[in-house]
């Protein structure tokens, strides 16, 4: 055991973070949500999906941006370079490609008038185009998105004049997870579950492990490190420019279940891919605004796992889930991977009921502030980073004061 | 060849074959739709005999097991499905969640 059962270090390493209470109106506001869709979701690079999503030359995969209003197409062309680009036809902006995802062959259509584009997004086809006033269709592609690839994770940025690379903006993250074997992983399940919660309180709910023996007292209450008075105690916690990492390990002597038991003792097949960037045995990063990485060390090889929470209005959410694992060539190994993923399944669906009742209790507005354990720094950072960006108390109004917490 | 739903050692778990389900969807939709006896009639019968499932699926590569082989193989992932349910609830009344039917798998 690594961790050290402290009450409070956090802050000590972080000292100019404070400890005092954090406003509650960002999760709540409608004129904040506003404001997060242009400060935040449009000058940030944010994840779309993962290389996988679009695997051979032609494939394409459209994302639906609800925050920025925008419908994007990630396309991965015949010489093998992905592009993004805006779903909207040049001719009088109808949404090129209706479905989620699928294969370019011939080209894209428009459903409207069948204009035509390339894997590459330019317009080479205009039904009747002696009729029109001389379009010239090396003008008239489809609008490029700034876009790059980290680790196979897509990115864009939205706005047409990034302030930084995403290597840069990833920045100690990316230097921590350099050489991560992400593509040696393969995408075992996607959920896609809609609440009706603000984005961040879905974040935030995620974004610690204090809650873990209340809220999921049967399942997996006693599964994380926990000291004398059974509570947990993370191993590290590491605040980026705008990212944060914080790590666990589990307890070593926790009862599994029968069936837990029994999957260590039967698949037995060689030992499988270990990630060597794991700081713990469950590192939890955010990439800032919206997007989770994890990774997990488990008996036999190793996984990860991501999220993404899609905002669609201030109280309406896509919290989506993806666990990767690599490749199972035996079923004993593929049980261990479904026993795992069903596992924080069913987690997740503990969790998603306090999402919503979190979102309730903070929209009657009964109580102004939040308080922040020091287990709960991550959360106190982020809405920090949220605040440097969003501007809402800088710029609006100033802050209401309140008597720091003793 | 036989024309038997399972293999050899493994044909007194035919009853059970309804769930013996292709995608987590409806291995979850199962769960939802059994009662808790019928839940742990079928955890029952096939929990212990995994060791012994797996050790004649793992003579098989994942992707080349035959129809008997693949449908125990489908019948030991219903197993990891109710696993929860049945070790660590024990009863439906114990579980504080969203139904499971709100989560849309996508594979």
């Amino acid at each position: 055991m690594k961790t050290l059962l402290r009450n409070t270090q956090w802050a000590d390493k972080y000292p100019d973070l404070g400890k005092g209470p954090v406003p509650a109106e960002p999760c709540i506001s409608p004129e904040y949500f506003e404001l997060e869709r242009d400060r935040v979701f449009r000058r940030t690079w944010v994840n779309l999906c993962r290389i996988d999503d679009v695997p051979k030359p032609g494939s394409f995969f459209v994302r639906d941006l609800a925050v920025c209003k925008a419908s994007l197409l990630v396309i991965r062309g015949k010489d093998n370079v992905i592009r993004v680009f805006h779903n909207v036809c040049s001719h009088r902006g109808n949404l090129v490609v209706p479905q989620e995802s699928g294969q370019c062959s011939v080209g894209l259509f428009c459903p409207f008038h069948n204009w035509q584009y390339n894997d590459r997004g330019e317009l080479v086809g205009v039904p009747d185009e002696e009729s029109f006033f001389g379009i010239d269709k090396t003008k008239h592609g489809l609008t490029p998105v700034n876009s790059d690839v980290w680790g196979g994770f897509i990115f864009v940025y939205l706005d047409p004049k990034p302030t930084q690379s995403l290597r840069d903006y990833l920045g100690g993250v990316a230097d921590q997870l350099e050489g991560c074997p992400f593509n040696e992983m393969a995408l075992l399940q996607t959920y896609k579950v809609e609440e009706r919660t603000n984005w961040k309180i879905a974040l935030d709910a995620q974004n610690e492990v204090y809650h873990l023996p209340f809220q999921h007292p049967l399942l997996i209450g006693h599964t994380f490190l926990l000291n004398e008075k059974k509570h947990t105690r993370l191993l590290d916690v590491r605040l980026y420019e705008r990212h944060t990492l914080w790590s666990c390990e589990f307890v070593p002597e926790y009862k599994l279940s029968s069936l837990e038991t029994l999957l260590g003792k039967i698949d037995r097949g060689p030992e499988g891919l270990r990630i060597k960037q794991l700081v713990g045995e469950f590192d939890f990063y955010v990439l800032f605004p919206n997007m989770v990485i994890i990774l997990f060390h488990g008996p036999s090889e190793d996984g990860f796992a991501t999220y993404n929470f899609w905002p669609l209005a201030v109280d309406r959410t896509i919290w989506e889930i993806r666990y990767y694992f690599p490749t199972a060539m035996k079923a004993g190994r593929r049980i261990s991977q479904e026993f795992f993923k069903c596992l924080i399944r069913d987690v997740q669906q503990e969790d998603s009921i306090a999402h919503e009742a979190l979102y309730r209790g903070l929209a009657s507005r009964a109580k102004t502030h939040l308080q922040f354990g020091d287990e709960e720094i991550m959360i106190r950072y982020f809405h920090k980073v949220m605040e440097d960006h969003v501007g809402f108390y800088r710029n609006a109004k100033p802050a209401p004061q309140i008597e720091a917490s003793r | 060849m036989s024309d038997h739903a399972l293999p050899a050692p493994f044909r007194d778990l035919e009853p059970f074959l309804d769930w013996s389900l292709e995608r987590e969807r409806q291995r979850t939709e199962k769960r939802e739709a059994s009662t808790m006896d019928e839940v742990r009639a079928f955890y029952e019968a096939v929990f212990p005999r995994m060791e012994e499932i797996v050790a004649h699926l793992d003579k098989f590569p994942i992707d080349a097991m035959k129809e008997p082989e693949h449908r125990l193989f489908l019948l030991t992932l219903s197993v990891v499905e109710v696993s929860n349910l049945v070790e660590r609830y024990k009863r439906r009344e114990a579980i504080r969640a969203v139904s499971p039917l709100d989560y849309s798998s996508v594979l």
